[in-house]
């Protein structure tokens, strides 16, 4: 983005280097960049607690919230304007600025990560050649926030919640770290761009299809980012049938709308980073990258818009299957969750590094084994894909219920 | 002037557990009497060390209604709605254990039609009370979907029950000497409609959470519960089944017509863990309700022709004072009994109520030392504990 | 017992363990995904109450639903069996008795029935002779203040109910739409509660009207302990007597099996108890109390202070009435006209209470079979038998 402004700025008829008011013209649209991430991350989390609501209810064999608005899409506004009229409650023997503070330090850790993931072949705040180290670190924000508020609510269950979210949180940084090294070593670089840009359109040319580990390492990075997002079946922080609501037992109004704004908004922060990471991010098919920076005007545009149409798109599916998860799962254990993170996790993932580490050097010596295993990794999936659909459409038939998707909604 | 003996009580003891939890510097966690899955009012002092419980200790008698108590001011038949409360979600049973008690005391026999009519909503109110229980257990384990599925199962059991005898929920459907209603025309062929969609739909329930990896890993050798240690705690029905002891009043001491009929007793195996672990608790009431639509099979099959549901009953029931009678059934939660004393008018001089639950929370105490606060959870929910019961 | 809870160990084999768990998590979570995804393509169980319902819910309700009671008060026969039989006292009748002639004799002033104590047991429906009162198909009960929830059959206590005379041998009854009445009475609901009259309105409002005979339970005892004094001897004299005491609904709620058995029970010496008839109540045992002492001692209690003559044949038996009398109209009418009179004096419910399929059997029990027992019309109950004893005997009823 900095290269747009700098542009920009040569168009007024100013050198960027020597001009005076340069940097107020960084931090204006900073300030305007911000507002807009803000924006986006709270609309999309508002919207999603919709479309969960939707999904959850249509999974169950119910209908949710359908009245207000077309198909009840408008429900979080509703909501949200709700919680903007609700009490603003603090108990008694709260800790009372740590309580108000909790909430903010959750949204600062969410709406940071916006900074680095792309949207688009253009669209990206900062393309930071550390991209990939940034996210990891402001992401470790939100356990502060949870923190925060488990403590300062001086109520045990919130404690409870707080202590099991930093376990859990703190934990499973290292197999997603260790998890994402993968493509990081794959592509050579951090930048999220260029760790797109390193993969091609066609499934076959994805990372999470490179090789064995690989595909491992998308699993292991999938299943941490659940436990750090607390979906379920890492849901403990806030698991409701044992700690009541968790770490946000005490809070209401706008403040509780801020924990489930972050927690429905890092949907989309781990299902983007997934799909940057593994799932060839905003790559368009027929247009290679290189195509893609060639375009100017007109086309330029339209190609922007494709590519934010497929980096959503494949986003989208990843937060489908992640409430489809939630939906599916029992919630496990504290101490399983700690061992599935320390002996099956991290081994897992070392091993994944060591293993794409080695077999780059073999691919190197012998691309054609490269190839060969991007199309059997990816013939694979496909063949999951439709027994899977098998599976599902068995499934329907074998109680005597009819395919219906279009009533009640 | 001497002090008066200090009687321990419940109260006492909470008090000095209370003492000690402070002097070891656990935390003293209330759990209940609204959280959400206590499954009732219940209240549980949890001596904790971390994640780590110490000790659970079930605090009883937030919902005492005193019903025992009514029993002894309502006439015979004015009682019947009032043991539709001491298990709301199994109604049909504590129906039939004071009916039986109350035709034990008058002596009398009551027909066929009736019995089969009686098994026919016993058995269906049995599927409809596991339904709840292993979908609040899969709830309660994190999994909220079998919680919708187990319930729109158990609608269909309720529209049925509804059409046999105009309640959802308090069916208040037995009388004294028979059952007020005939079953409507057609109903046989919607229960069998409906038993031939749920085995299907059981099988689709197994396959989405009996079998699923994190519940097995959370409910394997949870809490298991030795035959002998069942046996010194009273656990009554599926509680005792799992833990391998086939024992089931139905087959152990037959009443009304389950003799007339095949069925087995599922016991725990402990298939998955250890025998009489908190999944074989599980897995016994889901092969339950296979046995209960085996059972409500042949009962359609074998119904009686003649039309008589209600046998020859005094419009006042008057006993003799003094008589006593006693009725044991299988309910949905196990072995429930019912002690009748008559009294000198038209109503009881004493009616005492044993119920499952009740017995099933002496055992948490003793299980729940170094389980974890979600294993106490999963704990309270195997063990299928119903609040009102335990309290009546 | 600690260490027969811990789990048992995890058996060896550290890799294989591994990936069977992994292999094992993998499978149930296709098997789970698969049943929750395709719940995605079916249709919704659920519908969408109340408004978007493909029927209308009271559709989909079946016959035999227990919802609101109702009561077609134009088939109610006043015979209060569904009040008696309320488990938790819901329903509330009061009775107003008149004289039949320019007031009906029995009248319903009051039929309640508390929709927000009703558990909805159907113990009600069944004693009903007529099925008057019956559970509707109506459930849904939100209301604005909580004194509406009261449903009030009998809309103005002002103007009392008249209760239906049952054709004779009727099996049907010609009852209104079942829930006509009840929707039209819950549709009220929003509306303020009525306030209910004061017990000073409903007499003012009564004055004027004629009272029912003065019923004074002691005098009517002392009547009967007189006669009972009289027939001390005679067993079946004496059991009448008694059974003129109690209620004469024949209920067996005393345990025999109608007032017959019980009285000639006391009569016979071997039953003491007096407070066993029910429809009664306090003051068939006061009466049967008053008999009783009488008996054992020789002499009516409290007819010392008598006031007057009774065309009653024991000495000093009641206080006196509030007009004098002559005979008794049984001895000066012809049976045809004594027939109607009598029959007049019937609450005319034909319930069947008195043991005669209808209130003409009785009454011609009464005139020409010689029935001495006055006192069996349980719907008309104190005002039906006081005139029937001021006709046959010419006296004031026993005291209840």
């Amino acid at each position: 983005m900095q290269g747009f402004i700098d542009n920009l700025i040569r168009g007024w008829g100013y050198d960027p280097a020597t001009w005076p008011w340069t940097q107020f013209v960084y931090v204006g649209f900073m300030g305007l960049f911000s507002f807009i991430v803000i924006n986006f991350a709270a609309i999309t989390g508002g919207i999603f607690s919709w479309a969960e609501r939707r999904i959850a209810a249509r999974m169950q064999s119910r209908v949710g919230p359908n009245r207000v608005g077309p198909a009840g899409f408008l429900q979080w506004i509703a909501d949200a304007v709700k919680l903007l009229f609700k009490e603003d409650l603090i108990p008694a023997e709260a800790d009372n600025v740590l309580f108000r503070a909790a909430p903010y330090f959750m949204m600062v850790g969410f709406a940071c990560v916006f900074v680095a993931l792309p949207f688009s072949h253009r669209l990206v705040i900062a393309d930071m050649n550390i991209g990939i180290f940034y996210i990891l670190a402001v992401t470790a924000l939100i356990v502060v926030g949870i923190i925060m508020s488990g403590w300062s609510s001086n109520s045990k269950w919130s404690l409870f919640g707080a202590i099991r979210s930093a376990a859990q949180i703190i934990s499973y940084e290292i197999p997603a770290g260790m998890a994402l090294m993968i493509p990081v070593l794959l592509a050579g670089t951090m930048s999220t761009q260029g760790i797109i840009r390193a993969q091609g359109p066609w499934p076959w040319q994805w990372f999470i299809f490179d090789n064995p580990a690989a595909t491992a390492g998308f699993f292991i990075f999938f299943i941490s980012a659940l436990a750090e997002g607390n979906r379920t079946p890492f849901d403990l922080p806030e698991a409701e049938s044992e700690l009541v609501s968790g770490y946000n037992t005490e809070y209401s109004g706008m403040r509780f709308s801020y924990f489930f704004l972050v927690e429905w908004g890092n949907l989309w922060v781990m299902s983007a980073l997934a799909v940057t990471m593994f799932m060839g991010g905003w790559q368009v098919p027929f247009f290679p990258a290189e195509r893609l920076d060639a375009l100017t005007g007109w086309t330029a545009f339209f190609a922007e818009v494709a590519s934010v149409l497929v980096f959503a798109g494949k986003t989208l599916f990843f937060v489908f299957v992640v409430m489809w998860l939630r939906w599916t799962l029992p919630r496990i254990r504290v101490d399983q969750m700690m061992n599935m993170c320390w002996k099956y996790l991290v081994p897992a993932s070392f091993v994944g590094v060591l293993f794409v580490a080695g077999w780059m050097l073999i691919v190197r010596a012998a691309p054609a084994v490269g190839m060969a295993m991007h199309f059997l990794l990816a013939g694979a999936a496909a063949v999951a894909v439709i027994m899977f659909v098998q599976r599902v459409a068995h499934n329907l038939r074998d109680t005597g219920d009819k395919f219906d998707f279009t009533s009640n909604w | 002037m001497s002090k008066p003996l200090e009687v321990p009580t419940m109260d006492m003891e909470n008090k000095e557990v209370l003492r000690r939890i402070e002097i070891s510097g656990d935390m003293l966690l209330n759990m209940g009497p609204q959280h959400p899955s206590t499954h009732g009012v219940i209240n549980f002092l949890v001596q904790t060390d971390g994640e780590v419980m110490k000790r659970a200790i079930p605090e009883v008698g937030y919902l005492h209604r005193s019903l025992e108590k009514i029993g002894e001011r309502c006439t015979y038949n004015g009682y019947m709605p009032y043991t539709d409360r001491v298990d709301y979600i199994a109604a049909m049973f504590a129906n039939q254990g004071w009916a039986m008690a109350v035709e034990r005391l008058l002596g009398m026999q009551i027909p066929r039609r009736a019995e089969y009519c009686r098994v026919i909503a016993c058995e269906l109110n049995r599927i409809s009370s596991h339904l709840i229980s292993v979908g609040t257990m899969a709830m309660d384990i994190g999994a909220v979907t079998p919680f919708p599925y187990a319930l729109r199962e158990r609608e269909f059991i309720n529209d049925l029950l509804e059409e046999l005898c105009g309640a959802r929920l308090t069916y208040n459907y037995l009388r004294i000497g028979g059952v007020a209603f005939d079953l409507p025309s057609g109903y046989e062929d919607k229960v069998s409609t409906f038993l031939d969609h749920f085995e299907k739909i059981l099988d689709e329930f197994n396959r989405l959470i009996t079998y699923n990896e994190i519940f097995i890993k959370r409910l394997a050798h949870l809490a298991p519960i030795p035959a002998q240690m069942a046996i010194d705690y009273c656990l009554v029905g599926p509680n005792l089944r799992a833990c391998g002891l086939s024992f089931d009043v139905r087959k152990a001491l037959p009443y009304s017509v389950y003799p007339d009929f095949q069925f087995d007793v599922p016991v725990g195996k402990g298939e998955v863990g250890t025998m009489g672990d908190a999944w074989d608790r599980f897995w016994c009431r889901v092969e339950e309700m296979r046995q209960s639509c085996r059972i409500l099979r042949q009962a359609l099959a074998q119904l009686p022709k003649d039309s008589q549901i209600m046998g020859k009953v005094p419009r006042k029931i008057k006993i003799p004072e003094g008589t006593e009678a006693y009725s044991r059934i299988e309910s949905a939660r196990g072995d429930m009994q019912y002690y009748v004393v008559a009294g000198p008018g038209e109503n009881a001089h004493r009616v005492k109520i044993r119920t499952g639950s009740f017995t099933a929370m002496g055992i948490i105490d003793a299980l729940s030392r170094g389980l974890m606060i979600a294993d106490l959870v999963a704990l309270i929910a195997s063990l299928d504990v119903v609040a009102p019961e335990i309290d009546r | 017992m600690a260490e027969t809870l811990l789990p048992p160990p995890q058996t060896p084999g550290a890799l294989g363990a591994y990936v069977k768990n992994v292999r094992d998590t993998a499978k149930s979570f296709w098997e789970g995904m698969s049943v929750t995804l395709s719940y995605m393509f079916r249709k919704p169980i659920t519908s969408q109450y109340p408004d978007r319902m493909s029927v209308p819910v009271h559709h989909t309700i079946p016959a035999r639903y227990r919802g609101f009671l109702e009561v077609d008060m134009d088939i109610c026969t006043a015979c209060q069996a569904c009040e008696r039989a309320c488990p938790i006292q819901v329903i509330n009748i009061d009775i107003l008795k008149g004289d039949g002639k320019i007031t009906p004799k029995l009248r319903m002033e009051r039929f309640d029935i508390d929709i927000g104590k009703c558990m909805y047991c159907g113990l009600c429906v069944e004693p009903c002779p007529t099925g008057a009162i019956q559970h509707t198909r109506e459930f849904e009960g939100a209301v604005m203040h909580f004194n509406n929830l009261t449903l009030r059959f009998v809309p103005d206590p002002l103007v009392p109910a008249v209760p239906y005379k049952p054709p004779k041998g009727a099996e049907a009854f010609p009852r209104q739409q079942l829930g006509e009445i009840t929707r039209k009475l819950i549709k009220a609901w929003d509306a303020p509660p009525p306030p209910f009259p004061s017990k000073e309105e409903t007499a003012k409002a009564d004055h004027g009207k004629p009272k029912a005979a003065g019923l004074d339970v002691a005098a009517m005892g002392r009547q009967l302990a007189a006669r009972a004094l009289q027939v001390k001897e005679d067993k079946p004299k004496l059991q009448k007597v008694l059974e003129e005491a109690m209620a004469g609904t024949d209920c067996g709620d005393c345990g025999y099996p109608d007032c017959f058995g019980y009285s000639n029970a006391i009569a016979q010496g071997k039953d003491t108890s007096t407070e066993k008839c029910a429809p009664g109540g306090a003051d068939s045992k006061a009466m049967l109390e008053t008999i009783l002492v009488s008996l054992k001692t020789g002499v009516v209690p409290g007819a010392a202070e008598p006031k007057h003559e009774a065309p009653a044949p024991a000495p000093g038996s009641a206080k006196e009435p509030e007009k004098p009398k002559g005979p008794p109209l049984a001895q000066t009418l012809p049976k045809d006209e004594l027939y109607k009179v009598v029959l007049d004096a019937m609450a005319g419910t034909d319930c069947g209470d008195c043991e005669y399929p209808d209130c003409d059997g009785y009454t011609k029990g009464i005139v020409y079979e010689g029935q001495t027992d006055l006192g069996r019309c349980a719907p008309g109950g104190e005002d039906t038998r006081a005139k029937l004893y001021e006709i046959m005997l010419g006296t004031k009823p026993p005291p209840k």
